[in-house]
């Protein structure tokens, strides 16, 4: 907008102008007669000095709204009321109104004077001496007046006199001030214009006729309590200039706060606010008068061209268009600049002599009154009809253009075009409207994807259309305002129009065929700078764009930038580096999103400048990335030849050296690392393949490289590749080198000093050809011997170019990651888009890894590997080959509280010499583990106690016969599943850094080989009870004392069998201690009778049960106990296996249940009789003799009826039924001799009671007390009699064979 | 005066990089380049107002007008392919009075469903590697090529020229 005089843009305000403050101006605003002619406001009363005044100053600085208020209608109440204020000290000269008579000598010679000269302001058409004479319309002067010189309101501030509380001093002072103020409201009271004129030329201060209003302040620098007349003095100098208080005239009080001082300035700005819009008003009716009074007032000289009376109107519309901007009425100034607009096309272009200055002056009116236009449609927040009225201009202006015969091809169009779009740029820019706030605070770092703050909507880009534009009316989207960004872009973009049009201009050109509105005449304009035009557009629509997010218009914007700053930099070298760090800053989004045709674009253009700046580095990288042939042109005549690109480049000073991540830049070269199996056990040897391939242009030369460095992670060494140019290859495009085997361990030297600190001392070197032709496959075969287990991989190859321009270390990464680019919503973090090629084979779990097949110089063939990542390899530990094998030596299960011997054997299966120990652990043992057996070997006999430690086992040779141990340890006491682990740790002699593990684990479950079963009945004791009569002398003795009860006998059976798989045990030894003997009274005592024929040994196995008997004899210490008793025993029993006749004996103690005795009562007890030997006739053997033995330990004579029941089983002899009467503590015996039938047997049939080798018979003794009417149980009393179902049973032993016989007996 | 015509069709992958990108009238121009910078840009747009977009609304309307001659007009699959048409709205030099042959909103509806209709065919047709087989991603489908061409030059603003594009529009959107 700077274009235009800047009265016809400025925002319009109501002008206040404050007398009394401030300091003088320095610069009044230049207009003619300013000083000659016009009205002198003056006093001799100084400006204000004090704070006060200072600071009230300040606050009116504050609220000063020169520029316009904007910014939608919140932000514009809250600066409301908005008055332009000037400060002007103390003196104000009012523009004059009229112009001065014209000088006689100006007249032409001849022409008429008219008798009464009607002199106009000197800015009128009218006036001979104002620039619109005789046919301008209007000129910026008139809006100067108004916006800067005519003030809608001055207000004279003024200094209350205080110093001096002389009342006398005070009044002089006073009438001094009403003096002054008098002399200064008389410029402004309200007189007719027919009287000032009469007045011209009088000495007297005449009124100047403007209707601006007039206001006084007062300040105090004392209160009103140390100056108690203050009130009345401000009285009276309010009669006396016959001011209104508060309305027009304000009094500051003494001793304001800065806080008082701001309210005091907005409440005196707001009761001034109507005064001003009223004055404003008066000047609008002003002009409607004369607009409508429809007559062309006459000119003080009359000319032969006057202005139309359309014109006149069109001046006045302007005006009034004007007044209602002042009053803030945008509606209104709309509808008069719409008129003004209209009577411009219609009239003044139309009459005006096309192309003359008037007609220039028209087109310039024309835009401002679109400008003025548009301004107020913004203001009402009418976005959609600005951009109309701002396009209709444009379309009317080419239109007539084109008509008056320049047309638009010119630059001067161009030009104008180009103002044209950065004034709408300009005038939304600094309406700075809520519709186009940033309200995120602009950073162009923001995610480029992730934009958009979760609730915060993004930048408007342009305005939505307004509601009041109805549904039916198309609204394109040209008619949509955008952000002022795409104006200044297209104003850029005009002045490259512009700049092409004045490149055509010929010298000899007149300036007569161009249009030159606003712009130099043609030779000038060819030598004008419009890059720099261009460029100051660019930026400014750059920070627009960048503000809003839209980096990635902003960066093309910076490409054209760039492009211009090219342009320019043959004048100032500097350019050159300046643009390519832009430029590459701008290469990268195309580069990341795979812009390609745009990418190469800015390459070049890299190229180009790098060349230029001396940046080689950035050279030989653009030439790099352009080689790609995948997504670049090939450049015609362009030498593609990386080595020499910076061959007679001579601003390049220092040799580059350039190390580039190929993840950064567009790459050519691809490489892939392969291992031919994705799993290795240490110590094997792996094969592997480097495969590089060229996607260069074909007439590009092919690249060689002086070194290729593979390098991984993991416990693989660095392979360094030497180039050395070998003969020219076959001419295939895939080509095998094998380097298998060809590698050298190269150490650095040590006077060489590392590269880095991390660096690897260590690693392989071969030499060979590292040429690379345009589009050839070169494949690396390498084989390595794997010493550690642990994973490595590939992970990057270095192409190392040394050549005299730079030296390149190109690093292209080998592992590949995963894409990330299924997932949508996360932004790529690749800096290149990746680059599609042809896949060839895909696996099912997304691998694309080949294997290349073939000899090297031999027709080759790929297979694809099923790897995911074939440049992974999985090291595994090297597999033990140590035979360990364990044996228990016995078979079956091991049993409790034996020796368990385990042999071992280690064979040698590795194939070398190794160290072997042999470490072991038993699991599962039952008792704590602090328990744990000694375990003790054995090696040749020899027994060894084992440590904690291993056990070594010493240097074994493969190929000799196993190593045999034997460990031997004491099974526990209680049946378990324990495992032993054997653990061989052993290295080979030649590597003893790698630690070898074999385990094996042997299961050895202990069982306990007995099965016992118990049974505890009573016996007859065979000693005679103690008679009455020596009772005293009792049974026995105990520790010396004597022992008086009745001494029973018991007998535990222990029915003993094997139950364990391991085979027979032999018991040779046997035991029953006892532990304790439990009896109410004065206890009891107990002794096991020792057996009169004791047994050799038991043999148990797994069928047969072995009963062992063991007689207890049981007496309390006194007669008179006949409680309760137990006994606590354990049975201890010595044995071994049957198989291993020599071992020791084993001992194991097994556990017996409580023996319980009860209370002495009288009891019954049965016993079988053996057949006395003594006897003169054998029994026949169908004879029992049972003998029953009824005892009475109480001391109660007892009487027992005695009854034998019959029993069809067998005879007896016997007392059928007797009374029997005991003493006490005594016994009696009754025998019966049975007589057991025969019976006949069928086959299968079982009698009832029949079991192997014999049968039960039951004889029925009735026992009954009679005293108690009690019958007494009969209990077993030895062996072969039980207690069956139906009481006591006495077993028969049938004789096989005499079956059936029936033998005598005897009754 | 011309009408408005169809001045540049893109398609845009998910990864922002430019699927098919076909200028009208088709022969190769420095214009080319132009429109590479213009569809590039309205990313910017896209990046922006995807926060806003619910339920899989596809249309992202007019992204912006770049001077009073071109417009750019944005929809966005539910695979995040973008498709943008530029039309040239046929001011010719700077004549302001275009208002009125302006498109009308939706009116480009059935040129975005034709055109994801054709890239739903090119998808699904089982040879198609996406991203692969050709230089930089772009789509060299023969068939889909003709179809874009076919669709930009058929279509004329209120609905009348669109005759192929309305026919395959309809067939609903699955991409």
């Amino acid at each position: 907008m700077d274009a235009y005089p800047i009265e016809f843009i400025t925002h319009e305000t109501p002008l206040l102008v404050l007398s009394g403050l401030g300091e003088p101006e320095i610069e009044t605003p230049a207009y003619p007669l300013l000083e000659e002619g016009g009205f002198k406001i003056s006093s001799e009363l100084p400006p204000i000095t004090s704070s006060a005044g200072v600071g009230l100053l300040e606050c009116f600085h504050r609220l000063d709204a020169s520029i316009g208020v904007w910014a939608g209608r919140a932000e514009r109440l809250a600066k409301s009321p908005a008055f332009r204020i000037r400060a002007v000290g103390r003196n104000y000269t009012l523009p004059p109104r009229k112009a001065a008579p014209p000088a006689p000598g100006s007249l032409a010679p001849g022409a008429e004077i008219p008798p009464t000269r009607a002199l106009h302001s000197p800015i009128s058409p009218l006036s001979p001496d104002s620039s619109l004479y005789p046919d301008g319309v209007i000129s910026n002067l008139w809006l100067r007046k108004h916006q800067l010189l005519l003030p809608s309101i001055f207000v004279c501030f003024h200094e209350l006199y205080t110093q001096s509380n002389d009342g006398n001093i005070q009044n002089l002072k006073d009438n001094e001030l009403i003096a002054s103020i008098n002399a200064a409201k008389k410029h402004f009271s309200p007189t007719t214009g027919s009287t000032i004129s009469a007045s011209i030329g009088g000495d007297e201060i005449r009124s100047s006729g403007y209707r601006s209003k007039f206001a006084v302040v007062l300040m105090c620098d004392k209160s009103i309590l140390s100056s108690p007349r203050i009130d009345d003095r401000l009285g009276y100098i309010k009669r006396s200039t016959n001011l209104i208080a508060n309305a027009t005239f304000f009094f500051v009080p003494a001793n304001s706060s800065p806080v008082e001082l701001q309210q005091f300035a907005l409440n005196f700005l707001a009761t001034l606010y109507p005064l001003a819009i009223e004055y404003y008003r008066d000047l609008s009716k002003h002009s409607r008068r004369k607009r409508n009074k429809s007559s062309v007032p006459p000119p003080t000289i009359p000319s032969s061209r006057a202005l139309s009376q359309q014109a006149w109107n069109l001046r006045y519309e302007f005006k009034l268009g004007i007044f209602a901007e002042f009053r803030q009425e945008m509606d209104v100034a709309v509808r008069n600049y719409e008129t003004a607009y209209e009577k411009l096309l219609t009239e003044v272009f139309e009459t005006t002599t096309s192309w003359s200055d008037r007609w220039t002056q028209a087109r310039l009116l024309a835009d401002i009154t679109i400008l003025r236009l548009i301004r107020c449609h913004l203001w009402g927040e009418q976005y959609t009809a600005a951009k109309r009225r701002w396009s209709a201009h444009v379309g009317h202006m080419t239109n007539m253009l084109d008509r008056k015969g320049r047309g638009t091809k010119t630059y001067g169009f161009a030009a104008w075009m180009s103002r044209w779009n950065k004034c709408l740029g300009e005038l939304i820019q600094t309406g700075s409207f809520p519709v186009f706030n940033v309200t995120v605070p602009a950073s162009p770092r923001t995610p480029m994807l992730g934009v958009g703050i979760d609730g915060i909507e993004p930048p408007a880009i342009y305005a939505p259309p307004e509601k009041q534009i109805s549904v039916s009316e198309r609204i394109g989207p040209q008619d949509l305002l955008h952000h002022a960004g795409f104006y200044y872009l297209k104003a850029a973009e005009f002045v490259s129009v512009r700049a092409r049009r004045a490149k055509r201009i010929s010298s000899d050109d007149s300036a007569d065929s161009y249009d030159l509105y606003l712009c130099p005449p043609p030779q000038e304009e060819s030598v004008i700078d419009h890059d720099s035009f261009q460029l100051s557009l660019l930026s400014l629509a750059r920070r627009e764009f960048d503000s809003r997010q839209q980096k990635r218009l902003a960066d093309s914007i910076s490409l054209q930038i760039a492009k211009l700053k090219m342009a320019k930099a043959s004048q100032d070298e500097s350019l050159w580096g300046e643009t390519l760090k832009d430029l590459r800053s701008v290469a990268r989004i195309y580069r990341k999103e795979g812009w390609w045709e745009v990418l190469e674009d800015v390459l070049w253009n890299i190229v180009q400048c790098g060349r230029n700046a001396g940046e080689g580095g950035s050279v030989v990288i653009a030439e790099l990335e352009l080689m790609c042939s995948a997504v670049f042109k090939e450049r015609r005549g362009w030498r593609y030849d990386l080595s020499r690109s910076l061959e007679g480049v001579e601003t390049v000073k220092v040799k580059p050296t350039l190390v580039v991540r190929g993840g950064d830049v567009v790459s050519f070269l691809t490489a892939s690392y392969s291992f031919e199996t994705p799993n290795v056990h240490a110590g094997d040897s792996t094969i592997s393949q480097l495969v590089i391939s060229s996607d260069a242009h074909a007439s590009a030369a092919p690249i060689v490289f002086s070194e290729l460095k593979i390098s991984y992670e993991g416990n693989l060494r660095t392979i360094l590749l030497r180039h050395t140019p070998s003969s020219p290859s076959s001419g295939s495009k895939i080509n095998k080198i094998d380097l298998k085997w060809k590698v050298q361990e190269q150490n650095h030297s040590p006077d060489e000093p590392l590269p880095s600190p991390t660096s690897i001392k260590s690693f392989l070197v071969a030499d060979t050809d590292l040429s690379l032709a345009p589009g050839e496959t070169k494949i690396y075969e390498f084989s390595s011997i794997l010493r550690e287990a642990g994973d490595a991989k590939a992970i990057c190859a270095t192409f190392v170019m040394y050549t005299e321009g730079f030296e390149l270390d190109y690093m292209v990464m080998l592992d590949t990651e995963y894409d990330d680019d299924d997932r949508v919503d996360a932004p790529s973090t690749r800096a290149v888009h990746p680059i599609s090629r042809k896949i060839t084979h895909t696996t099912p779990n997304g691998g694309t890894g080949v294997w290349w097949i073939g000899e090297e110089g031999g027709p080759l063939r790929k297979k694809p590997l099923r790897s995911k990542e074939p440049g992974t390899l999985t090291i595994m530990p090297r597999p033990p080959k140590m035979e360990v094998t364990a044996k228990s030596m016995v078979e079956g299960e091991l049993y409790v509280n034996e020796i368990v011997k385990v042999e071992l054997e280690v064979e040698n299966g590795e194939g070398e010499d190794a160290i072997v120990d042999i470490g072991l652990r038993i699991l599962g043992w039952p008792v704590d583990d602090d328990d744990l057996p000694s375990i003790t070997w054995i090696s040749d006999g020899a027994k060894e106690p084992a440590t904690a430690s291993l056990y070594p086992l010493g240097k074994l040779s493969p190929s000799t016969p196993p190593t045999k141990r034997t460990i031997c340890f004491q099974s526990p006491s209680i049946p378990a599943d324990c495992a032993i682990e054997i653990t061989a740790h052993y290295h080979l002699v030649s590597d003893p850094d790698t630690p070898i593990h074999k385990s094996v684990m042997a299961e050895i479950p202990i069982v306990n080989p007995f099965s016992t079963a118990f049974d505890f009945s009573p016996r007859v004791h065979p000693n005679p009870w103690p008679d009455h009569f020596s009772l005293e002398e009792g049974t026995g003795w105990e520790n010396g004392k004597r022992v008086l009860g009745i001494i029973q006998r018991w007998c535990l059976t222990v029915t003993l069998h094997t139950t364990g798989r391991g085979g027979a045990v032999v018991v040779e030894n046997w035991e029953l201690p006892i532990h304790a003997v439990e009896g109410g009274g004065e206890g009891a005592v107990c002794r096991v009778i020792p057996d009169e024929y004791p047994k050799e040994s038991l043999l148990l196995d797994q069928e047969e049960q072995t009963p062992l008997p063991f007689t207890l004899d049981i007496q309390k210490r006194s007669l008179e106990d006949r409680s309760a008793a137990s006994i606590d025993v354990t049975l201890v029993l010595r044995w071994r296996r049957d198989s291993l006749p020599s071992t020791p004996l084993n001992t194991t103690t097994l556990t017996v249940p409580r023996l319980p005795v009860p209370p002495s009562e009288p009891r019954v007890l049965a016993a079988l009789i053996p057949p006395s030997p003594t006897l003169p006739n054998p029994l026949p053997p169908n004879v029992l003799t049972v003998r029953y033995t009824l005892e009475n330990p109480t001391n109660y004579f007892l009487t027992f009826n005695v009854l034998m029941e019959a029993n069809e089983a067998f005879a007896f002899s016997g007392p059928k039924q007797i009374l029997v009467q005991l003493l006490p503590s005594s016994r009696a015996q009754i025998e019966y001799r049975l007589f057991v039938f025969p019976v006949i047997r069928e086959k299968g049939v079982r009698f009832d009671g029949e079991e192997e080798g014999g049968r039960w018979v039951r004889p029925g003794l009735r026992v009954v007390d009679r005293y108690f009417n009690k019958m007494l149980r009969v209990s077993p009393g030895s062996e072969g009699v039980g207690v069956g179902k139906a009481g006591l049973v006495v077993w028969f032993k049938e004789e096989v064979g005499k079956e059936g016989e029936v033998g005598d007996f005897q009754v | 005066m011309s009408t408005p015509r169809i001045a540049c069709i893109a398609l845009i992958s998910r990864n922002n990089s430019p699927l098919h990108l076909h200028p009208f009238p088709s022969s190769p121009s420095p214009a080319t380049l132009k429109y590479h910078f213009l569809t590039h840009a309205t990313l910017d747009v896209f990046a922006a107002r995807l926060p806003l977009k619910f339920n899989g609304d596809s249309d992202f309307g007019l992204l912006y007008s770049i001077d009073e001659e071109l417009a750019a007009y944005g929809w966005l699959t539910n695979t995040g392919v973008k498709i943008v048409v530029i039309i040239d709205l046929g001011g010719g030099g700077g004549g302001g009075s275009a208002a009125g042959l302006g498109v009308k909103d939706g009116e480009l509806k059935g040129v975005f469903r034709a055109l994801q209709t054709a890239y739903i065919r090119l998808v699904c047709n089982p040879f198609y590697e996406e991203g692969g087989g050709g230089a930089g991603g772009v789509v060299r489908s023969r068939r889909f090529v003709e179809e874009v061409r076919r669709i930009g030059e058929g279509w004329a603003p209120g609905g009348g020229g669109g005759a192929g594009a309305g026919a395959v529009g309809e067939r609903g959107v699955v991409g």
